[in-house]
């Protein structure tokens, strides 16, 4: 007969372990350096009819913000700097999205919209946020 | 000698796992910090002035809709959101193929043109042309 000083009290841990580990693989998966093109802190203007669109695939986000204050992924640009980068892409169909923050004038928006066109792209779209 | 081959005899052999458990919780916390939701965002496509469009003949103009700071503006009518909505509805009922040219005041906000957009994709209109009003 063992001795009550020898015996060690052990917890269970496998089962939390795996679902530890299929959390952590959870987390790994979610995360993807696409979120990282899109500027949070802006405030899409609502809408309510329009279908989620897949923020996944190949297009160029441009988020802009009052000032004008222009990003894309992490890089600041000017309308000077935009056009150039948008002139370097070969596909002229990529579509542009256009995050424009929902207070904003449109004579803010509106340069961005030319640099745009003026790069020879024709696929914009306006990004809002979806409410429905 | 005789203690550790006692010891080898008795018991199971353990992976030291609590190095390891330390980081994998290190990496849990460490995403469930920086995870966020990701937003649904809806994106509504539009044209552009083509610049191949010769000056001064323009496509027949169906439907034009003028945003202006304060209110909407349809064939010189102005009129609310749910107002331009039911006029456009109306208007294009036989053929949403149409052509929507909407011209936006540059003090209009752009709250109010995804508003409008958003209608016209609820009315499953397609042909959306997007014009700057320069007064």
């Amino acid at each position: 007969m063992r001795k009550a000083s020898d015996l060690e009290i052990e917890t269970p841990i496998t089962s939390m372990i795996d679902i530890v580990f299929l959390l952590i693989i959870f987390f790994v998966v979610t995360s993807t350096i696409q979120k990282e093109a899109i500027d949070r802190d802006l405030q899409l203007a609502k809408s309510h009819y329009t279908d989620p669109a897949d923020l996944e695939g190949s297009k160029v986000i441009i988020n802009v913000r009052s000032g004008p204050s222009i990003s894309v992924g992490m890089q600041r640009l000017d309308l000077h700097n935009l056009k150039i980068m948008l002139r370097k892409l070969k596909n002229k169909e990529t579509p542009i999205v256009i995050r424009a923050d929902g207070g904003m004038t449109y004579r803010e928006v509106d340069l961005v919209m030319a640099a745009v066109g003026e790069s020879g792209m024709s696929r914009i779209r306006l990004a809002a946020s979806a409410e429905n | 000698m005789a203690h550790r081959s006692k010891e080898m005899k008795g018991d199971r052999t353990e992976v030291p796992m609590s190095a390891m458990i330390d980081i994998v919780f290190l990496l849990l916390v460490y995403f469930i910090l920086t995870f966020k939701i990701e937003p649904l965002e809806a994106h509504m496509t539009v044209n552009l002035p083509s610049p191949s469009t010769v000056p001064g003949q323009p496509p027949p103009v169906l439907l034009e809709v003028k945003i202006l700071p304060d209110r909407y503006v349809l064939n010189g009518v102005g009129l609310t959101l749910d107002t331009i909505e039911r006029s456009i509805d109306d208007l294009t009922r036989d053929d949403r193929s149409q052509t929507l040219i909407i011209k936006v005041g540059l003090e209009a906000k752009q709250h109010q043109l995804i508003s409008l957009l958003d209608r016209c994709e609820k009315l499953d209109l397609e042909n959306l042309n997007i014009l700057t009003l320069k007064y």
